[in-house]
């Protein structure tokens, strides 16, 4: 029943074999979330037991790799939330820019889909800062590394990104930004040309140093408090003197006793500046 | 958990029934009162408002982590599955939607029985779906309470009839009723 069925030590074994065998800790994940999306990714697989699961991975790290991916699935949009990134364009880059002669450097930690990161390169490009900015993107599996670079996306969001762009009101007509063949849609590949993607899971190893703005909507759901809260001192540690944080819209530093370390520029849009 | 919860599915058709069951709460209404109700993909604001109007009771849409608190009604956010973990806090998820839902009742349903075992109380309202009928198939499994609208007092029948073949529903009561039975358990 969407993974509610197995039991806490189920998931407890699952986690402490998973430790040794693909290099990803989850005892800091959501529990209820990661239920559901490892319930989903042994139903895809006709896996039927935590004791099978933890038999096929050991002999299979394909399979890991795919449950790694798995486990990190989300639906995106492109321009989701159209205010942040209106934000983002009016605002936030410009102050950035104003500032600094050296390139900007953008840091997109949790790609997926790869929704925010072509977003946010359209979003540069029709605004002359492409050449302005050093663009990393870095992803919990490789594999979503893979699927971001052939541009490839379901067609069905087409119409549901257009509709996002148009609020956004964009400088270009949105269909350039894409091809469709068959059910398949492709982003045009050449917006992403100066992304430097870093290897996976550089977040929880070797995050980048001196960055300015960092984006991180909607992957710190997945996270539990504690991981939660680790992760924000990362990105404190990461910026230079100042720089933006976003998270989604329903991530909130309330929660967090960060008010010494960030101020809050957009309270509904989760958009937050450190403090130097 | 030792503490009561209910939660209330709805779709098509469940709108104005869910006013009607704010309006008439207990103002003193002990327990969280969860609401997983279909809604608008990329409308974030005006929901909350509008159920306010009449409510008895607070309602919020939660952030991710929010702790639960007693007597207040909790909105699922647009585009988020809202999930009920154990340790009494929500959490979000930009997970895919399921029956093409998102928030998904089922979800909602199914998190919250784990948490809250046979002191969860499950709610399905009218809708033109099948979403909710695993998620409280999931109430009774954990011993929950399952009440189900009465499909002839539905606008749209589809998603109480699929409960009631999917679950062991403990009681198909019309809307005043459902009132009934949520100022009983106030005491």
């Amino acid at each position: 029943m969407y993974g509610f069925n197995l039991t806490d030590q189920d998931l407890n074994k699952l986690t402490f074999r998973l430790k040794e065998l693909c290099d990803v800790d989850y005892s800091n994940y959501a529990k209820s979330a990661f239920r559901i999306s490892l319930n989903s990714f042994m139903q895809s697989h006709a896996i039927y037991s935590i004791d099978e699961l933890i038999f096929r991975l050991a002999k299979d790290p394909l399979l890991a790799e795919f449950m790694i991916k798995d486990i990190a699935i989300e639906d995106s949009e492109a321009f989701r939330d159209t205010l942040v990134w209106k934000i983002i364009r009016f605002d936030i880059i410009k102050e950035l820019y104003e500032k600094r002669e050296e390139k900007l450097r953008i840091w997109i930690p949790g790609c997926t889909t790869g929704d925010e990161l072509y977003s946010l390169c359209i979003l540069l490009k029709e605004n002359f800062f492409m050449d302005k900015v050093e663009l990393m993107a870095s992803s919990i599996s490789e594999k979503y590394i893979e699927l971001i670079k052939t541009g490839m996306f379901s067609i069905k969001k087409s119409e549901i990104n257009q509709a996002n762009y148009l609020r956004y009101k964009g400088k270009a007509d949105f269909k350039n930004y894409y091809t469709v063949s068959g059910n398949k849609a492709h982003w045009d590949t050449s917006l992403i040309e100066q992304v430097r993607f870093l290897p996976a899971r550089t977040l929880f190893k070797s995050p980048p140093e001196n960055i300015q703005f960092i984006f991180f909507r909607n992957r710190m759901l997945y996270y539990n408090y504690h991981l939660q809260l680790q992760l924000l001192n990362t990105f404190y540690q990461c910026f230079s003197n100042d720089g933006f944080l976003i998270l989604g819209a329903k991530e909130t530093l309330s929660n967090f006793n960060m008010k010494a370390k960030y101020a809050t520029v957009n309270e509904n849009e989760s958009v937050y500046k450190k403090i130097s | 958990m030792t503490n009561k919860a209910v939660i209330i599915g709805g779709s098509a058709g469940s709108f104005q029934v869910v006013i009607r069951i704010l309006s008439q709460i207990p103002k003193s209404f002990p327990y969280p009162l969860f609401l997983c109700l279909h809604r608008l993909k990329h409308v974030r604001e005006g929901f909350v408002e509008a159920l306010s109007i009449k409510s008895n009771i607070t309602i919020l849409e939660p952030n991710d982590k929010d702790r639960i608190k007693p007597g207040i009604a909790y909105l699922a956010p647009s585009n988020y599955h809202l999930l009920i973990e154990p340790e009494f806090h929500f959490a979000l998820s930009s997970g895919e939607p399921i029956n093409h839902s998102r928030p998904s009742i089922d979800l909602s349903f199914a998190s919250a029985a784990y948490a809250y075992r046979n002191n969860l109380t499950g709610i399905i309202l009218s809708g033109a779906n099948k979403d909710g009928a695993l998620g409280l198939k999931a109430v009774a499994d954990f011993e929950g309470t399952t009440i189900v609208q009465d499909p002839n007092d539905c606008q749209i029948r589809t998603m109480t009839e699929s409960a009631i073949k999917t679950a062991r529903v403990d009681h198909v009561l019309s809307t005043d009723q459902i009132i009934a039975f949520l100022a009983k358990m106030t005491g």
